[in-house]
């Protein structure tokens, strides 16, 4: 079954609940191979960061640098928020696999056709 | 039922469960999976997971929490 899916992450290390849910979900979205963008933005943004995930495990859940290194490897991809990714300084050579700094035009362009979305 | 691989998925959830499902069943086209599944959400992950991907599910065992899934080719 074919299509895309979203999840859009507006939280990082200010909420790691919401962020290992989010990439939890998001490898069930891949892992039913749906065409699968993790939308980094606001706080979200600093999770692109390698080493940012790495100290962060919830009660009952996988860590989080290994639900998003299998993210990647499984070939889902992450949409990093660019103003939101200036405004924090962030360092576009440090980033995590499957990461890649974009405009909201190809996140649009990415959803124009449909795509379901959920958001944490 | 026969089976060619065994997988016991002991207390994996949500999507950590059908992302190491899909990678074991890519490894094995046209095998059948006997796989047991603790997680109180797998009764319904999994069949959803089948049913999207393609792979067929082929029974599923409520008490032992077992699922037999033919690995698509």
């Amino acid at each position: 079954m074919p299509g895309k899916y979203v999840i859009s992450l507006t939280c990082g290390l200010d909420n790691t609940d919401r962020a290992t849910v989010a990439f939890v979900v998001a490898n069930a979205a891949v892992a039913s191979d749906k065409d699968t963008v993790v939308f980094l933005s606001i706080e979200g943004t600093r999770l692109s960061q390698k080493g940012v995930a790495d100290a962060v495990q919830e009660e009952g859940f996988a860590p989080l640098k290994e639900l998003m290194d299998n993210f990647a490897k499984a070939g889902g991809k992450m949409f990093v928020c660019s103003p939101c990714f200036k405004k924090r300084k962030l360092d576009e050579n440090n980033l995590v696999p499957g990461a890649a700094v974009v405009g909201g035009a190809k996140l649009v362009e990415f959803m124009s056709d449909g795509a379901p979305s959920i958001s944490y | 039922m026969n089976y060619d691989i065994e997988w016991l998925a002991g207390e994996l959830g949500c999507g950590e469960l059908v992302l190491e499902l899909r990678q074991r069943v890519r490894a094995a086209p046209g095998k059948v999976f006997k796989v047991t599944a603790l997680d109180a959400g797998a009764p319904a992950d999994i069949p959803a997971w089948c049913g999207m991907t393609g792979n067929p599910l082929l029974a599923h065992d409520p008490a032992s929490k077992t699922f037999w899934i033919r690995a698509k080719d």
